[in-house]
């Protein structure tokens, strides 16, 4: 009826309903509308990146490391690329494009079935070889989906040869990566983990690329949205000559003992070689061999243990230079002084053997160096004392690492009153001294100081830092890093007491216990050891110089360790001269055949 | 003499009919239609753009035009003309329902469709606003007297036929609708709000506890805390638990009678007993609930209350929507460059989620003149309930307007993630002819309610 004719009562009732109806129909439509303003305006970007999360796809093209060279340009760790083939269901299959593609590839059936049913990208094979590489380019026309893919693997061209010096590069674990995701790594990257590629990963790993992708719903790709290149990684040159660095570990290896051999250049410090021995393939560590890295791991003889930085051993006979420039530069002896050698000194109960048995009867310095006479010394160290052997120890660096650019060094040990007595909570007794004077007891070195301070005798008192990495270039040519020698330190001595050590280090060779170094026309200056040691058999030492000319500062100053390998004049001197056989074939471009003169095997020491 | 005068003044009427119409429509609700209308075929364009073809967009188009023609025609027939025949309009609903379960094509699993060769339409869309003209020409009729309780039994007769008839086919969100239809209506006319409230009670209690009972069911059984395995129990049998809840319940109930009574507010006995019986059927339905309930549909509901559960599957569409709105900010994407509609993580973009796919491409902006428009749409259905000539008028405006109101709030809810998919359409932008064409009926009504307050 008309609203009109409506009863009054009723048609207030009716009246208030229209409100209510009114506020039931609007207010709802109010409330709708503050939740999407909260989506849309207030929580608007965090639902975009979720968006974003959902279409797109990032895919990291990883970045070439860069490569290492030895000194003269000689590619030492590269490379090689290493091709995957996948599948990729963008365009339709066909039957004939599977057959082809089973013809070659036999063995990826399943996983082939499995992309085309699932549209999903697949790798068919990983790391394919050349030959089936090629088999499949040039059936590319009849097998449109096929993608390939090229990465690429380190390559350590030297194998063993430079296994510590380079180190090698392996899978992030967890706390590395929290570390390193903030600088952009991912969590499958290679890194560094020991030797060059660790402390100088910064330069060599490069700049990851990107291929941003969109995906649709069913993770189909769409589009490509952008496509960064990779930076390619710096390349190193290390200030090590290749084939010296080979000559030492082929000698140390051909004697089947584990040792050292480390070679600094003391005009500026530069590492010529560094050699560890047991050594291992760092390639294993790329290939994902499992049982060959097994072995590595279980090898008794410890070869990832870089012994030239971080071995620690009894310098033996070679620590007598020390002694003797302390004794010469305090003025506590003279370079006629004469001790008398019965063939041992007896120390409160203990007898310091002399190897002499016979002994030496009245030796005088020169001769006591020459012949590494053990009592000699032993009565030079007690007239010197500790302290000044402790106090031209640190001049020499013997309390200190080299800070060489190689990660994990071992710091020396030099001992004094007060090092014992915070370590042993004892005093310091007399017979430590003698122990001391002639390279035992508590003094322990690692061979690359060894070679520092014969660097250091060689060029007559400049302590230049140690160091392995000569210059860093780009991959375009620049110039990145260009290494200058650094002076750490320079030891000024009385006159004459250098050219005394050079004299008598040189007789060591020539006529001494270090004979079995000698080359004919080429003066070198030695000083052999012989560490005894609780484990065993006696380590072998010898550090040199050479060569030596008038005014010339002499090129290489090695120090070479053979662990148990008895009378350093026999077993690591004749390591020497093959090293400065090398040494003179390169710088000369002659071959030389040397025969021994003398063998020292009578000398002990 | 007298005759004369009559016919000419029908002729002059006739001449003024046109100009008439044309003033006195409500235009407000008319362009708001339109650009409505209009927004969902640039929607629809932008949703099926990737299938290359327009046939969608020129689907609706036609259905567009259609839709028009019966808004014209609608607006001017005289409304009035259908109140004496509420009767046969009831009955032709009831034929056309049946015909369609006889001839009628299965589309989605319902046999909803009539296939016409060029389009296939959907009756059950018609049935609706026709529905509301029996309704209130049923009403009016009552209108001397304040409906009593058998009044609420026989209007709730005639909707259970349809009820079945629709389950027959079965299309669920056809029968929601007719929900807010039939409680405004109710609730307009007067009829008991008592009875009201045990209907709404009797709905929401089963529906609260089926949600329940199906959210318990997710879970394991012997991890649950002791009293929920026994709610679980009494909910899935008809064993000792269910008898105990519904004691526990009388006792609860009775004691709540008992305060109010104290409290002085007059509660009757009666009400007290219907209220028991309400619970005790509700419970008992939902213990049934899985019979009736298909796996498809519970799956649905589960995916609802924890979209996480299933974030691939039934739980997606929850999430990716919402996710779809957010990211249109306030600017938008711009048209066609949706990325989550487009890219496909929103399905039905063209019909269920065609307001995030507007969302996400015209952002808070786009939105905002949306839920604006809407807003008008109902506002201007309020006012023409409010100031229609004749109750017959208020009746059927509030019948639709609470089917427009009805549609909108579901489906941005749905849309939103406020509530499961129920397949509602966003009426004149969703792509449907047949919803189309009976929105735009509807207007037509409407209008002709407005204008014939001016004229005779």
């Amino acid at each position: 009826m008309d609203w009109e004719n409506v009863p009054y009562i009723l048609k207030k009732e009716l009246e208030k309903n229209f409100s209510f109806l009114t506020y039931i129909f609007l207010t709802p439509i109010i409330l709708i509308y503050i939740l999407i303003t909260y989506y849309q305006v207030i929580r608007g970007d965090y639902y975009y990146n979720i968006a974003e999360q959902n279409r797109l796809r990032a895919y990291t093209i990883n970045a070439p490391r860069g490569n290492i060279y030895d000194i003269n340009g000689k590619t030492l760790a590269d490379n090689r690329p290493s091709i995957n083939i996948l599948y990729y269901p963008i365009k339709q299959t066909n039957k004939q494009e599977i057959t082809n593609l089973l013809s070659i590839l036999p063995k990826s059936k399943e996983k082939l079935f499995f992309a085309v049913k699932s549209q999903k990208i697949v790798p068919l094979v990983e790391d394919v070889n050349r030959e089936l590489f090629f088999k499949l380019l040039s059936m590319k026309h009849r097998i449109p989906n096929i993608f390939i893919s090229t990465e690429f693997k380190r390559r350590y061209v030297e194998k063993e040869n430079f296994a510590h010096v380079i180190g090698y590069i392996g899978e992030l674990n967890y706390s590395e990566y929290l570390t390193l995701k903030s600088k952009g790594y991912n969590y499958n990257d290679l890194v560094g983990k020991a030797g060059i590629e660790k402390s100088y990963e910064e330069y060599l790993r490069g700049r990851h690329g990107a291929l941003l992708m969109e995906v649709d719903a069913k993770g189909v790709h769409t589009k490509i949205i952008k496509n960064i290149m990779p930076t390619p990684g710096e390349n190193i040159y290390l200030t090590i000559d290749r084939d010296l660095q080979a000559t030492a570990r082929n000698a140390l290896a051909a004697l089947g003992k584990n040792g050292t051999v480390v070679g600094l250049d003391p005009r500026n410090g530069a590492i010529r070689i560094l050699v560890s021995y047991k050594d291992f393939d760092p390639n294993i560590f790329i290939s994902f061999s499992k049982e060959e890295r097994k072995k590595i791991l279980q090898d008794k003889n410890l070869p990832l243990f870089n012994r030239a930085i971080q071995g620690i051993y009894p310098p033996g006979s070679t620590f007598k230079i020390l002694t003797s420039i302390a004794a010469l530069n305090e003025n506590k002896v003279s370079y006629d002084t004469k001790y008398f050698c019965p063939g041992g000194f007896k120390f409160g109960e203990k007898i310091f053997k002399c190897w002499e048995k016979k002994g030496h009867g009245n030796i005088d310095f020169f001769n006591a160096i020459r012949l590494s006479c053990n009592v000699f010394f032993i009565n030079l160290g007690l007239r010197v004392g500790i302290d000044n052997i402790e106090k031209y120890g640190r001049m020499f660096n013997f309390d200190d690492t080299t800070g060489v650019d190689l990660p994990s060094e071992v710091r020396n040990i030099l001992p004094s009153k007060r090092w014992k007595k915070e370590k042993f909570k004892i005093d310091w007794y007399e017979g430590d001294t003698a122990s001391v004077s002639i390279g035992q007891g508590y003094v322990s070195v690692t061979p690359i100081q060894m070679a520092l301070f014969a660097s250091v005798v060689a060029n007559k008192g400049t302590i230049y830092q140690p160091y392995v990495v000569e210059k860093i270039i780009s991959n375009k040519g620049d110039i990145l890093y260009q290494h200058t020698p650094v002076k750490k330190g320079y030891i000024k001595l009385n006159d004459g007491v250098w050219e005394f050590i050079h004299k008598a280090m040189m007789e060591v060779v020539n006529s001494g216990t270090g004979s079995a170094a000698y080359i004919p026309k080429f003066k070198i200056a030695g000083k052999t050891g012989t560490a005894q040691n609780p484990h065993g058999i006696d380590h072998a030492w010898f550090i040199c110089f050479g060569p030596i000319k008038e005014n010339e500062t002499p090129e290489l100053a090695l120090a070479i360790v053979v662990e148990h390998g008895g009378k350093g004049g026999s077993v690591a001197a004749p390591i020497a001269r093959e090293i400065f056989t090398a040494f003179i074939n390169k710088t000369t471009q002659t071959k030389i055949e040397v025969k021994t003169t003398q063998t020292a095997e009578e000398y002990g020491d | 003499m007298e005759i004369n005068k009559i016919i000419l003044l029908k002729q002059k009427k006739e001449e003024n009919i046109i100009k008439k119409l044309l003033i006195s429509s409500n235009w407000r609700l008319i362009i708001t239609s339109f650009i409505l209308s209009f927004v969902g075929i640039v929607m629809i364009w932008s949703a099926t753009f990737s299938t290359g073809r327009l046939t969608f967009v020129q689907k609706q188009l036609i259905a567009l035009i259609i839709g028009i023609l019966l808004l014209i025609i609608f607006s001017i027939i005289n409304y009035q003309l259908f109140q004496p025949y509420f009767w046969q309009l009831y009955t032709f609903c009831i034929l056309l329902l049946i015909f369609v379960l006889i001839v009628g094509t299965t589309y989605r699993g319902t046999r909803a469709w009539i296939d016409l060769k060029f389009f296939t339409f959907q009756p059950s869309e018609i049935v609706k606003i026709i529905f509301i003209l029996f309704l209130a020409g049923y009403f009016d009729t009552k209108w001397t007297k304040y409906p009593k309780l058998s009044e609420i039994f026989i209007p709730m007769g005639f909707f259970t036929l349809i009820f079945i008839l629709l389950i027959l086919q079965p299309d669920f969100s056809a029968i929601v609708v007719y929900l807010p239809i039939i409680f405004s209506i109710f609730y307009f006319v007067g009829v008991d709000k008592k009875m009201l409230f045990y209907t709404i009670l009797f709905g929401t209690l089963t529906t609260g506890l089926f949600i329940t009972k199906v959210y318990l069911s997710l879970n394991e059984y012997s991890l649950m805390p002791k009293i929920l395995q026994f709610f679980y129990s009494s909910l899935t049998g008809f064993n000792l638990q269910w008898l105990i809840v519904i004691f526990i319940l009388i006792l609860i109930s009775y004691f709540i009678w008992w305060i109010l009574r104290k409290l002085l507010f007059t509660v009757t006995l009666t009400s007290l007993i219907i209220t028991l019986t309400v619970i005790f059927i509700s419970y008992s339905l939902v213990v049934v609930s899985h019979k009736i309930i298909k796996p498809y549909q519970q799956k649905r509901i589960v995916a609802f209350l924890n979209p996480y559960f299933d974030p691939s599957g039934a739980g997606y569409q929850v999430i990716q929507t919402k996710i779809a709105i957010g990211s249109g900010k306030i600017l938008g994407k711009g048209l066609f460059n949706s990325t989550q509609g487009k890219l496909g993580f929103v399905p039905e973009k063209h019909t269920d989620f065609i307001f995030s796919l507007l969302a996400e491409e015209f952002g808070f902006v786009g939105s905002t003149i949306v839920v604006f428009l809407y807003f008008i749409l109902i506002l201007e259905g309020i006012n023409i309930m409010k100031t229609a000539r004749d109750t017959y008028g208020s009746i059927i405006a509030c019948g639709i307007t609470s089917m427009f109101a009805f549609y909108f709030l579901m489906n941005l809810g749905m849309c939103l993630g406020l509530l499961p998919v129920v397949g509602l359409p966003l009426p004149f932008v969703s792509y449907g002819g047949s919803n189309l064409i009976s929105s735009y009926l509807a207007i037509g009504l409407l209008n002709s309610i407005h204008i014939r307050k001016f004229m005779y």
